[in-house]
């Protein structure tokens, strides 16, 4: 049994501990906006905020998360207003749209630690997979989601 | 808008959005409800809407204008284009329009009244697009033809734009959404003609895609995505060798796993169903299998290799002749040779693959991610009466 508050609602989940905390969040609590990608922590398409660091949920165990605090892309605005949502709408990144809730997820925590990233910086702690090839928008969004949060 | 806020009756309704990705609901029959979300999944198809006009429009009473779009959304923004050339000939306001899904079972009951529902080869403008500036001109002249009719003027004096028709001489109006019942009972007695393209005023214009605030909050449903009611979930593996068979389970190993439900042998595939995703795949992962690898299980890459080496030094058939290579090629000013090798690699979206079949009383219903809705239509029922 564990207890994790997910975007804010405390959930005591009867689960193995070794359950993936992506499965967790898709099946026990039905949030899917989090997506199954890999499984291996190397797409980033898993990607949500534990205690306010993005963590691929793929490969972070429901054991390991016991009284954290979840953020999912569910949660990160109750109205797609939140400074990465607004870059991300006003550049159109999403093509196929299935990476975009990590993409979305991990630059709002890095973010939080480089509020005035260059493009290096973005290529080096970005690294979250679009198949689409998105990267280019990825890019100039990440650019104006951080100017967005200076402001 | 998110899914936290519906019932879980209505997420499950409504859950085939498909909005951002390659979800294609096959086979579905049952009736559906009007969902909160921005783009509204097909799935009416038990429902008859009084403001149908056609098969592609149906304007609510509330001046919604629910636009059908017959192929799968990728990214590449025919979700867009198409409602956009329809509204050309429409004459709406953009801004109420909520692009759906078009059903498949009713462009098989209605002879292909959506065109092939197929997604590929940058088909869908080119295939479509007149089709659907069709569908948008009858319906606005439909609409002009029921404003005259109730204003007893003749529908030259009628005029329609951003959702309403004008009686010009008098600046009388009506929205579309007062018309559009009695629009769907109008029979034109010739199609309209289309604008010519230097009448356009909309198509051309760069839009926002209707699919993008979807995909920025989570709300966008992917096939991995859907739930049905009862649904258990199975992990599968195939031979790794093509050709080949199960030799042998040996299901005890897993018994008594908690939440696994069936072991299923197929003859070249073992699956493992389980009430979570996690449970069936880690049994499958702990499930000792045995595999006849059969005539290929000798194949290997350096084979593969020699063997196209050895096909490109035999005649080949000549599909396009032009010129002299031969005598060219010692005269040539520069020769740049290279020799290029690809390995055989699987097409690997980021969805991974996956279906779900809905077993009812009378009916199954299929949904699965899929460009090609025709095609896995049929093919899926001979498999599953198999």
């Amino acid at each position: 049994m564990i207890t994790i508050k997910v975007n804010g609602t405390s959930h005591q989940l009867d689960v193995e501990d070794d359950t993936p905390l992506l499965w967790v969040l898709r099946e026990e609590i039905g949030l899917t906006g989090t997506k199954f990608g890999c499984g291996i922590a190397a797409c980033g398409a898993c990607t949500v905020h534990v205690n306010g660091e993005a963590m691929r949920s793929c490969s972070v165990l429901a054991g390991s998360v016991d009284g954290a605090e979840i953020t999912t892309i569910e949660g990160l605005s109750p109205d797609s207003t939140h400074p990465v949502q607004q870059a991300w709408l006003t550049e159109q990144v999403p093509q196929c749209g299935y990476c975009q809730s990590g993409q979305i997820m991990a630059t709002a925590a890095f973010l939080k630690t480089n509020p005035n990233p260059t493009d290096a910086d973005i290529d080096a702690n970005l690294t979250n997979i679009c198949r689409c090839g998105t990267y280019e928008r990825l890019r100039r969004a990440v650019h104006r989601a951080a100017a967005l949060m200076r402001a | 808008m998110t899914n936290t806020t519906l019932s879980r009756r209505t997420f499950i309704t409504t859950a085939l959005t498909a909005a951002g990705g390659l979800a294609l609901g096959v086979g579905i029959e049952g009736p559906a409800e009007a969902a909160s979300l921005g783009v509204r999944p097909w799935g009416d198809e038990g429902k008859r809407y009084p403001g149908e006009i056609n098969a592609w429009v149906v304007i609510e009473p509330d001046d919604t204008v629910i636009i059908r779009y017959g192929r799968a959304e990728m990214g590449q923004g025919s979700f867009t284009a198409l409602p956009q050339i329809l509204a050309e000939e429409l004459e709406c306001d953009w801004a109420f329009v909520k692009p759906e899904y078009a059903s498949a079972n009713r462009n098989l009951r209605e002879n292909k009244v959506y065109g092939s529902l197929a997604t590929g080869g940058s088909r869908a403008v080119r295939e479509t697009g007149v089709m659907v500036q069709q569908a948008g001109a009858s319906a606005r002249e439909r609409l002009i033809a029921a404003a005259a009719k109730r204003w007893s003027v003749p529908a030259s004096e009628c005029a329609a734009a951003m959702s309403k028709v004008a009686h010009k001489p008098t600046g009388r109006t009506f929205r579309f959404g007062e018309l559009a019942a009695d629009a769907a009972a109008i029979k034109l007695d010739k199609e309209p003609a289309l604008k010519r393209p230097d009448q356009y005023t909309f198509i051309g214009r760069r839009l926002a895609r209707l699919d993008v605030p979807l995909k920025i909050n989570g709300s966008a449903k992917y096939g991995i995505d859907l739930e049905v009611p009862g649904m258990v979930r199975a992990a599968i593996i195939k031979c790794p060798v093509f050709g080949g068979t199960v030799k042998s389970v040996d299901e005890g190993a897993i018994a008594g796993r908690r939440g696994v439900l069936q072991v299923v042998k197929l003859k070249d595939a073992v699956a493992v169903v389980a009430d979570r995703f996690f449970r069936a795949q880690t049994a499958l992962n702990a499930l000792p299998i045995e595999w006849e690898v059969g005539a290929a299980g000798a194949a290997n890459s350096a084979q593969f290799r020699k063997e196209y080496l050895d096909a490109l030094d035999q005649k080949g058939v000549e599909a396009r002749h032009d010129g002299n290579v031969d005598a060219a090629m010692p005269t040539a000013a520069k020769v740049i040779e290279a020799t290029y090798e690809v390995p055989i690699i699987a097409h690997a979206p980021m969805e991974p693959l996956n279906a779900i079949a809905h077993v009812q009383a009378d009916r199954v219903s299929t949904f699965g991610s899929a460009l090609r809705t025709p095609t896995s239509r049929w093919r899926l029922p001979r498999r599953l009466r198999a």
